[in-house]
């Protein structure tokens, strides 16, 4: 009995390298092939189905002279195109510079009631976006600020701080203080150990909480809806035009902007250099 | 006169109620290797960071170089640091590590040092500049400590040795008043470790640097130092030279942290005869103490207690058992026991083959007066 068993482990363990490459395809396949399937159907030669009919880049051309291609009208993509970057270029830029300080803050200072302004901190985190999408539309009114892309950029700030935060404040935990010692140590101020030294040596999670951020900006939809009045932005564009059915034009811009995507982590990554 | 590089003047650090250095009065004299000895926890990192600035003592005064420095921020002090951890950058390279205390002091062309005003300043913060004066300064550094060439290395491509080494040239590029090391040999074997400590030594007397070397390994102590301050509880036992402290301890604590050591706790009382001290109804010479008070102890170390033949006829001489052995290679070390329960260690050198003595013997020892010492507290 036991024999059998621990040869029958023995075999598994032999195939187990095998399995563990199957069991990796599988979940690479689980993860992109929605992804190829959508940019490959942005090939196909057919106005409506989602069946094959054969290649063509008939679309692509289309959308970028300008012609609206089944529904999807280019000029109106691109503005909430426009309107989606702008947003998280802005939401990026205060929300990277709030959340670390804010970390900081977090990792460096005991002060009293710290626990609950930590919990509250990382509140927009977990709260659902409905929620803050309703309260959000609420305090607006209530204020009485004009809905736009501004209020926009405040909501995603809003909730922008909280993950670049997180991001950043997993990084100090493993930064040795040391390293500031010694650059006071030897001769540089606070300012220039800032400079110098803990910033360079925190840059990739800065990086990354920026990168996050732009991601959650750029895709989110029930906070957006929200709040951003008669303006558009990319997912309320998409998901306008997906309630009519998906047509070839929703997926080149989905296509184009997988691409564009792609560059820019790739463009981060180049730019965050190794990490320690 | 003479000329203190660093004084101490009832430096106390309280953290919230824990007193981790308590009223120390310390003068370190100029080109001197001094070491703060003791266990963990006895407050010597935390008096080294008050001479570095990184605590402020909560009562007293720190001085470099006569200038009272208590209140003055770590990076305008003249002194520089050696951590445990090395602590170097690992986003620069051995160059750049090095070169980074010339260039937060802004050395330019001319070579002379000062920080310059608001420009100077910004200008700092946007680029670490490095100039010619800064380049041969770094080479010359990376030579002393015999890495010469290095400079591009990054720091991940260097064997603990190295970076210790380079830790030491980056803290010394800035010629400070006093070199300060917390541990530096740690965390390196037991061989690179003894080869460090004799280069160290050399560097200092080359270099002619007062150093302040923190360590709780008493071998290092004695091997490097020319003073060390034995310190306990916040507080300094002793300070003295190697020998003093090892042959000499003022108190218990020094004689039982310094080496191996016998204590034999009695009644002390001075006769015409000379002094003693008395257990159990045992009299034992011991040379007199004034500051002795009338419960003292003394103690003797393992090495001065004569074992066998050679033992009679010293002025503490006894019959005693051999109730352990500890075989060390170049020496044999044996607890021995009197008839009255008192125990002492004996180290005996095995000069020949086959004279390796027993468990169960029965031997006599014995050491001469002057080889103990009386303690005060």
């Amino acid at each position: 009995m036991m024999g059998a068993f621990r040869r029958a482990r023995a075999a598994l363990f032999e195939r187990g390298a095998g399995l563990l490459v199957a069991q990796t395809a599988f979940v690479y396949l689980f993860l992109y092939l929605p992804i190829a399937v959508l940019i490959t159907l942005s090939f196909n030669d057919s106005r409506y189905a989602v069946v094959w009919q054969g290649f063509t880049t008939k679309w692509y051309t289309a959308l970028l002279q300008g012609e609206t291609v089944a529904r999807v009208d280019p000029t109106a993509a691109w503005n909430a195109l426009l309107n989606s970057v702008e947003i998280a270029v802005a939401m990026v830029v205060i929300s990277t510079v709030f959340g670390t300080m804010l970390a900081f803050a977090l990792d460096r200072y005991d002060f009293p009631g710290k626990r609950l302004f930590t919990g509250v901190v990382f509140m927009p985190i977990i709260i659902p976006s409905i929620v803050m999408g309703i309260s959000l539309l609420l305090f607006f009114n209530i204020v009485g600020i004009q809905l736009g892309t501004g209020t926009a950029i405040i909501g995603h700030v809003a909730f922008g701080i909280s993950f670049v935060a997180v991001v950043v404040a997993a990084r100090l935990q493993t930064f040795d203080q040391t390293m500031e010692e010694a650059a006071m140590d030897l001769g540089a101020n606070e300012l220039e150990t800032l400079r110098f030294v803990t910033l360079p040596m925190i840059k990739p999670g800065i990086f990354a909480g920026a990168l996050l951020a732009f991601a959650m900006s750029f895709d989110d939809y029930v906070v957006t809806f929200f709040i951003i009045g008669q303006e558009n932005t990319l997912p309320i564009f998409f998901f306008g035009m997906v309630r009519q059915g998906i047509s070839p034009g929703v997926n080149v811009v989905a296509a184009l902007i997988i691409v564009v995507t792609m560059a820019l982590v790739a463009v981060a990554q180049w730019f965050q250099g190794p990490t320690w | 006169m003479t000329d203190y590089d660093v004084r101490l003047e009832g430096v106390t650090k309280r953290f919230d109620d824990v007193v981790a250095v308590d009223d120390v009065d310390l003068r370190v004299e100029s080109g001197k290797f001094l070491t703060l000895l003791g266990p963990s926890g006895c407050g010597k990192t935390t008096l080294l960071r008050c001479i570095d600035g990184f605590e402020t003592p909560t009562e007293g005064a720190v001085y470099i170089k006569d200038e009272d420095v208590t209140n003055v921020p770590p990076f305008e002090r003249n002194t520089s640091m050696v951590f445990q951890s090395y602590a170097l950058f690992p986003h620069m390279t051995v160059g750049e590590n090095v070169a980074f205390g010339l260039q937060m002091q802004g050395v330019d062309d001319s070579g002379e040092t000062g920080r310059g005003g608001v420009g100077q300043a910004v200008k700092r913060l946007v680029r670490r500049g490095s100039n010619e004066e800064i380049e041969s300064r770094v080479e010359e550094m990376l030579e002393l400590v015999e890495l010469p060439g290095t400079k591009d290395r990054q720091i991940s491509e260097l064997s603990g040795g190295q970076q210790q080494r380079i830790a030491l040239a980056r803290a010394l590029i800035t010629e400070p008043a006093v070199l300060l090391l917390d541990e530096p040999l740690g965390a390196l074997d037991l061989k690179l470790r003894q080869n460090m400590q004799v280069e160290l030594k050399n560097l200092q007397e080359e270099l002619n640097t007062t150093f302040i070397y923190v360590t709780h390994d008493q071998e290092e102590a004695l091997t490097m130092s020319d003073q060390i301050a034995v310190l306990n509880d916040g507080h300094v036992e002793q300070l003295g030279t190697a020998t003093e402290i090892y042959e000499e301890p003022a108190t218990e604590f020094v004689a039982d942290f310094i080496g191996e050591t016998n204590l034999v706790r009695g009644d002390y009382s001075e006769t015409d005869e000379g002094a003693t001290i008395t257990r159990n109804g045992r009299t034992y010479l011991v040379p007199a103490n004034p500051e002795a008070r009338a419960t003292a102890g003394f103690a003797v170390r393992p090495e001065k207690i004569r074992i066998g033949d050679e033992a009679a006829g010293l002025d503490n001489s006894f019959r005693a058992t051999i109730i352990d052995e500890i075989y060390k290679g170049n020496l044999g070390k044996f607890v021995v026991e009197l008839d009255d329960g008192e125990r002492f260690t004996v180290d005996m050198q095995i000069r020949d083959q086959g004279s390796y003595l027993q468990m169960g013997e029965t031997v006599q020892i014995g050491w001469a007066a002057e080889n103990s010492v009386v303690l005060t507290e």
